[in-house]
């Protein structure tokens, strides 16, 4: 393969990446940062994270997790240093599409960051507390525990059995 | 969640981030951040004349000492303002969170799961501390605890204490005190809430640590240190001080003593260490206040007290501690008679309650019910009373049968779940069965959580 032939395919790769998951992976940066330039930085890290590291991927699933867990170590060294860059206000950008989706959305947001990674990728990603675990390099217990405290934070919004489960 | 759901299915990555993102170059291979540094400590080196002692000219214009310039364990730099400016993307991820600051002593790697060229390597960079120069040289640490009234206070084995810093690994992969001997304990209020813990590191007379951390205030000490220098280490400011005895007739060094104290995320931190390698001796104190730093309270996260009976024990996902409100029992745990624990005030009163299982510490493996008179065989909970139909046998609480007096009858406690089973619960937090009726409570993260199971 050729230098020129490799630069082609890597683009080609980076942008089926970034295509495939640059929503996942802005979706989740906001929902732990809550500010949406801070989370295009995490996203535009993360890839070069990706560029510089060009891991390679047993499958999908595997995929998607390792660039998860790179944004979310990243939105950590953003919050790190979050008292020079308060966040915006999220719902002024993105606003509820009602009053009661804006109620739930206040309440998400007022958890500690966390907290609000495990709900988003348990309950938007619908990874198990073990993968979460995995993403957030924490210990299983304590995803659970940060999974706990929010269902109690936010029980008036969990009505479906799956969701208190 | 189905209107966060929603609200999260409208959110999308811009065009203006897609096209960043595909229009991105790879990076050019930055050098480990200890080639670059090593290569400017050697050049500082050159400079400076091989030999002689150097000035820090840089960072808070303070004469460093010696210890600046150990070519055998040390990389020593101040890195280029450009490169401090931009965001690292070096190190792999875990250490990633602490931005390499003007002055490091360069750093660890941890290696992860073997995977041949694509193994993951993580970089941690450590800062330099500057710890002056007492000019002490026998000062002796002098940690004057003052554990309130009412406090209980529990020695550690090694095992707790590794538990409580997060495992095994964290002691010799990131702490390295992998060859230390360590010995300690740890101390709670009345209401259980933590007061503080000390450990204590023995690998020779010459190394030799203490470490200590107390909630909401730094380890009280009765030691004064005048020329301490403060600094912000890893975004924490830390207080650090120093010394080394010298010994041989030549002046040598024989051993070096390094003391840090910080506060991070309300808790106090004191960390003396005393080692006879120089170098080796701030390296580890580096990496205490690196790990702190990257871990915030993880260090006395690890307990549990239970709000019901005190008992405190290390936490881990699989410990369970129950409490029922009649006679659940364990082997020789059951009915006080002689006591299974003198802090724990159920055990001394008698009333009848329940342990973490150990079957090491049973020297029965059977108990006594005291109010039926079963034998329950080991790791066997028994909850009854008598029967309200008059029958003179005895009802079963957990299942609901009746059964005559002198039957056993008991339901595997540990092994859940019980059977028959007419209700199991399963902890939100750690996931385990219990049966109904049972009382569980345990800490998550530090924070006293008490949930009552029922139906």
């Amino acid at each position: 393969m050729t230098k020129g032939g490799d630069k082609v395919d890597h683009s080609n790769r980076l942008e089926e990446l970034a295509i495939k998951y640059e929503h996942t992976l802005f979706r989740a940066a906001l929902a732990i940062l809550g500010d949406p330039h801070e989370a295009e930085d995490a996203v535009q890290e993360t890839f070069l994270r990706y560029l510089e590291k060009r891991p390679e991927f047993r499958d999908g699933g595997h995929e998607k997790a390792w660039l998860l867990k790179v944004a979310a170590n990243r939105c950590k060294s953003i919050l790190r240093g979050r008292q020079r860059h308060p966040a915006v206000e999220l719902l002024d950008i993105y606003p509820a599409p009602d009053p009661d989706s804006r109620e739930l959305m206040e309440a998400v947001l007022s958890l500690p960051a966390n907290q609000r990674a495990a709900v988003h990728l348990h309950y938007y990603e619908g990874y198990t507390c073990a993968e979460i675990a995995s993403i957030l390099g924490q210990r299983p217990g304590t995803v659970r525990s940060h999974l706990s405290r929010a269902r109690d934070s936010l029980r008036k919004y969990l009505t479906d059995e799956e969701d208190l489960a | 969640m189905k209107q966060y759901q929603d609200y999260m299915d409208h959110i999308k990555a811009s065009d203006t981030l897609h096209q960043k993102l595909v229009g991105l170059d790879a990076p050019a291979k930055r050098p480990r951040a200890w080639k670059k540094y090593g290569t400017l400590a050697a050049a500082l080196v050159l400079v400076c004349g091989a030999g002689g002692f150097s000035v820090w000219a840089a960072g808070a214009g303070r004469q460093a000492g010696p210890t600046l310039f150990n070519p055998a364990g040390y990389q020593t730099a101040v890195p280029e303002i450009s490169d401090v400016a931009k965001p690292d993307i070096a190190p792999a991820e875990p250490g990633d969170g602490v931005d390499v600051g003007p002055k490091t002593i360069g750093g660890y790697e941890v290696r992860g799961e073997d995977r041949g060229p694509d193994t993951v390597v993580t970089y941690y960079p450590l800062f330099y501390i500057d710890y002056g120069d007492t000019g002490l040289s026998e000062v002796q640490a002098c940690l004057d605890w003052d554990i309130p009234q009412g406090a209980s206070k529990q020695e550690l084995s090694r095992e707790e204490i590794a538990q409580l810093l997060g495992g095994e690994d964290v002691l010799s992969t990131h702490l390295d005190w992998g060859g230390y001997e360590l010995s300690g304990w740890a101390a709670w209020y009345e209401n259980g809430d933590f007061w503080g813990a000390y450990f204590m590191g023995h690998a020779g007379p010459l190394d030799h640590f203490e470490f200590a951390v107390t909630a909401g205030q730094l380890p009280p000490t009765c030691i004064v240190y005048p020329s301490s220098v403060e600094q912000e280490v890893y975004g924490l400011p830390v207080t650090a001080d120093g010394h080394d005895s010298v010994a041989t007739p030549q002046g040598g060094v024989d051993a070096s003593t390094r003391r840090v104290s910080f506060m991070n995320d309300g808790y106090g931190y004191r960390f003396d260490l005393t080692g006879a390698s120089r170098a080796l001796t701030e390296e580890r104190v580096s990496r205490l206040v690196r790990w702190v730093a990257d871990k915030g309270t993880l260090l006395v996260d690890g307990t549990t007290t239970c709000s019901i009976c005190g008992y405190v024990f290390p936490a881990g996902a699989e410990k369970v501690h129950v409490h029922s409100f009649v006679n659940v029992g364990e082997p020789n745990r059951n009915g006080g008679v002689d006591g299974f624990d003198s802090d724990c005030p159920y055990c001394a009163d008698g009333t009848a309650h329940t342990h973490p299982y150990n079957p090491q510490e049973a020297a029965d493996p059977s108990h006594i019910c005291p109010d039926c008179g079963s034998v329950i065989p080991a790791e066997m909970g028994h909850l009854c009373e008598p029967d309200p139909a008059g029958s003179g046998g005895y009802a079963c609480k957990l299942c609901g049968q009746v059964f005559p007096a002198g039957e056993v009858h008991s339901h595997e406690l540990c092994g859940l779940p019980p059977a028959p089973t007419p209700g199991v619960h399963t902890c939100e937090v750690y996931g385990q069965e219990l049966a109904d009726n049972v009382e569980h409570s345990h800490a998550g993260d530090g924070t006293l959580a008490t949930e009552t199971i029922y139906d």
